[in-house]
């Protein structure tokens, strides 16, 4: 047994070499998308449900849905909005250093 | 698993430099991503309570509330810190 497949289960040590490191590093970055994804979720559910959830009834009515999928679609566009202008400032912060 | 095979791999590591920086390199950049995601997360949050009361098709000027209102939260972060370093002295 070699390289990545022996990690965690198999006997004897992993080798490590540029292709293990590789996989663990492309492992490290979908976990981290995951974990990035799930708090998002998390996230909007609270912010929408806030939002388009005023009378729970027996259920999620037509508009309920329809402010829903607003709501998340807006929340990401206003999630990709501060993402930028994050980025510009800090940029601009960079160059005046 | 094997309890040697953290030093095993550390070992190995200590053997190759070069595969060594790479996965420092790797990992300092994996954390300024994610602080970065952090900052987002948080201002999105606080900003959209301010910004955004009502969903449409689009964001439309509810974009320039965002814009200014994540502006003005870094920079009350800095006027704070500068604020608590100042009164240190």
């Amino acid at each position: 047994m070699d390289g990545y497949s022996s990690f965690g289960s198999g006997s004897g040590s992993p080798t490590v070499n540029s292709e293990t490191i590789g996989e663990t590093i492309k492992v490290l970055h979908l976990q981290a998308a995951l974990q990035q994804q799930e708090m998002l979720v998390q996230t909007i559910n609270d912010k929408c449900f806030k939002m388009c959830i005023n009378n729970p009834g027996s259920s999620l009515d037509g508009s309920q849905q329809k402010c829903l999928s607003k709501c998340v679609d807006r929340y990401i566009d206003a999630w990709n909005c501060v993402s930028r202008t994050v980025t510009n400032k800090i940029r601009q912060q960079a160059q005046m250093m | 698993m094997d309890p040697g095979m953290f030093e095993d791999v550390a070992n190995q590591l200590k053997n190759n430099p070069e595969l060594a920086r790479t996965l420092v390199e790797e990992q300092k950049k994996m954390e300024a991503q994610m602080q970065l995601k952090t900052i987002v997360n948080k201002l999105s949050m606080e900003c959209w309570d301010k910004c955004v009361d009502k969903v449409g098709t689009s964001l439309g000027r509810q974009e320039t509330c965002l814009t200014h209102c994540a502006e003005r939260y870094l920079e009350t972060d800095q006027f704070i810190r500068q604020r608590m370093t100042n009164s240190k002295k």
